[in-house]
């Protein structure tokens, strides 16, 4: 697997389409809302690519030490969607811009796509790291407009999967970033 | 359904909050010049020459509180101090040769002689290691690096062939000759001395090409690249040994095999890491009680020392290319930590004995002679690649 599909597996497991779909189950956002949360997901993680180093200075951290970060927070992100496949955002509705709330956030600019996208800027390219992460916000956005109907529970089921496959990629981002220089 | 939200950023800013207080701990690394690595170098130095005993030894171990030496004595850091002033000779600075020499005399002194070859044994006890014999060999070569002095290349010899009598067929080493059994001592390895060994031999191999060295040295190093750490049954392998990377430094241009480099990436992500983690510690109770103690000086000398040998390494093999900055980077930080922890004369003026402490390295008050020698080889090979990565 090349490194860009890598990164881009991760980015997609970490905002977690399945768990977007199954959040928005009882409702669908239109299209034109999903498509401005994913502008603001986007613009959002331009921002923070552009920013990583920047962000890392601040922080007095080494791109390696934030790599075993990222790896432990991109696993605590996976047990949480294990755990609960996002239930506890399911309350969060606007009538007016639900593209922006709850879709841009805290659904696709997610804790752990936020340190994705600083831990892969700053180890890998923010190229990649972006081109990634607009994979994974455009295929949630998609996801979250989608009206699922009876088909939740397989939504429910899948985003806990991924959560799982998270929790397992993760602990490879941790055991790279320990052997790194 | 509030309730669990509020679980969830809980769990995020507890996650958040450990890591920030554990593994994203700020890495904080003095800033240091190759000058200031360089005099802190010599400083060192100067604590050893300045600590020599009459009879060629040094002070083996001193607390600064209390003002008192601390007995005991060790032949192997021994050889590796005095090898450590002949690697500031061979560097340039032949002020030190005097007491280099004085640690060699001790040495010469306590050759054991059998057959075609001679080993350095232990005064104390008349034991026959392995490690002291590699380090007094390493002394020896850096000694004719320094003077191309040839006197001591039959020595020399002696000793390369006392190393052979103790590697085993798979490239290792056993730890000790039996002087009573008249053979080595079976199936006891050193963790340590099968790099120092393996090293010495590269060296050989450079000062006298063509007189076969290099065989046995490229024996062990696939012993070590491919079984020592299963051998030795390591929990976190690889080990962190700056012996292997000396060696793999000097075997830079001789064509290493692939398995070799790894090898070599191994050791320098370990030597990374172990800078890493020390950056994020400092001298504070709650620093030692999340980060663990702050390491001493004989160790980061000798994470530095890897480092600059697999630095060397990365700059002609295109394979390591890719790692030449970040080990830049990680030597400039480790040098800066040990800039920073050295006793000056101003530290050293308050101590009962200030001969004892300036120019030293102190953890909870003792210095070994050996934090000397692996500060000073660390920030020796440190300082040219400070200055090349400042001039960038």
């Amino acid at each position: 697997m090349s490194d860009f599909l890598r990164i881009a597996l991760i980015f997609v497991l970490a905002v977690n389409p399945a768990l977007v779909a199954n959040v928005l189950r009882d409702r669908v956002v239109p299209l034109g809302q999903a498509g401005l949360g994913a502008a603001i997901a986007v613009a959002v993680y331009l921002l923070l690519a552009v920013g990583a180093d920047g962000i890392l200075e601040v922080l007095a951290i080494e791109p390696e030490t934030a790599q075993v970060a990222a790896g432990t927070l991109l696993a605590v992100g996976g047990g949480l969607a294990i755990a609960s496949a996002g239930r506890e955002f399911r309350d969060l509705w606007s009538d007016t811009w639900p593209g922006a709330f709850p879709l841009a956030a805290p659904l696709l600019v997610c804790p752990p796509g936020v340190v994705a996208a600083i831990s892969f800027s700053a180890n890998e390219s923010i190229g990649m790291s972006l081109g990634a992460a607009a994979i994974a916000v455009v295929v949630s956005a998609a996801a979250g407009a989608v009206a699922l109907g009876r088909y939740w529970i397989a939504a429910d089921a899948l985003a806990r999967i991924s959560g799982g496959v998270l929790v397992l990629l993760a602990a490879g981002i941790i055991v790279d970033g320990v052997k790194s220089v | 359904m509030r309730r669990g939200l509020f679980l969830s950023i809980g769990v995020w800013l507890v996650a958040m909050a450990a890591l920030r207080l554990t593994v994203a701990a700020p890495n904080v690394c003095p800033p240091v010049t190759g000058d200031q690595a360089l005099m802190a170098a010599r400083a060192g130095a100067a604590w050893i020459e300045n600590n020599q005993l009459a009879d060629g030894g040094y002070v083996y171990e001193h607390n600064v509180e209390s003002g008192e030496d601390v007995p005991g004595y060790n032949v192997v850091r021994h050889a590796g101090v005095t090898m450590s002033l002949y690697q500031l000779a061979a560097e340039g600075d032949l002020s030190v040769m005097p007491a280099a020499d004085r640690g060699l005399e001790w040495m010469l002194d306590n050759l054991y002689e059998h057959d075609d070859w001679v080993a350095l044994e232990d005064p104390a006890d008349r034991s026959v290691r392995l490690g002291s014999s590699s380090l007094m060999l390493a002394s020896l070569i850096h000694r004719r690096l320094a003077t191309d002095d040839t006197q001591y290349d039959e020595t020399m010899k002696q000793l390369a062939r006392g190393l052979l009598v103790l590697q085993l067929e798979d490239g290792a080493f056993l730890n000790r000759w039996d002087r009573n059994a008249q053979q080595p001592v079976a199936g006891e390895r050193s963790l340590y001395a099968t790099g120092e060994a393996f090293w010495t031999l590269t060296l050989m191999h450079r000062l006298f090409p063509g007189e076969g060295w290099d065989e046995p040295a490229w024996k062990t190093a696939d012993y070590l690249a491919l079984e020592r750490d299963d051998y030795e049954e390591l929990d976190f392998p690889p080990w962190a040994d700056q012996w292997a990377s000396y060696g793999l430094g000097e075997m830079a241009d001789w064509g290493l095999e692939d398995h070799h480099i790894t090898y070599a990436r191994s050791l320098a992500g370990r030597f990374g890491l172990l800078v890493r983690a020390e950056s994020q510690r400092d001298f504070g109770g709650w620093s030692k009680r999340l980060h663990g103690p702050t390491a001493r000086a004989a160790g980061m000398g000798t994470w530095v020392e890897g480092m600059q040998a697999l630095h060397h390494l990365a700059t002609v093999d295109p394979r390591m290319a890719d790692l030449e900055d970040d080990l830049a980077e990680r030597i400039e930080c480790a040098a800066g930590m040990l800039v920073e922890r050295q006793w000056t004369a101003e530290d050293a003026a308050g101590a009962p004995v200030p001969i004892r402490a300036e120019g030293g390295w102190f953890d909870e008050g003792i210095t070994r002679m050996d934090d000397q020698q692996h500060a000073l080889s660390g920030l020796l090979y440190a300082a040219p690649i400070i200055d090349a990565r400042n001039a960038e």
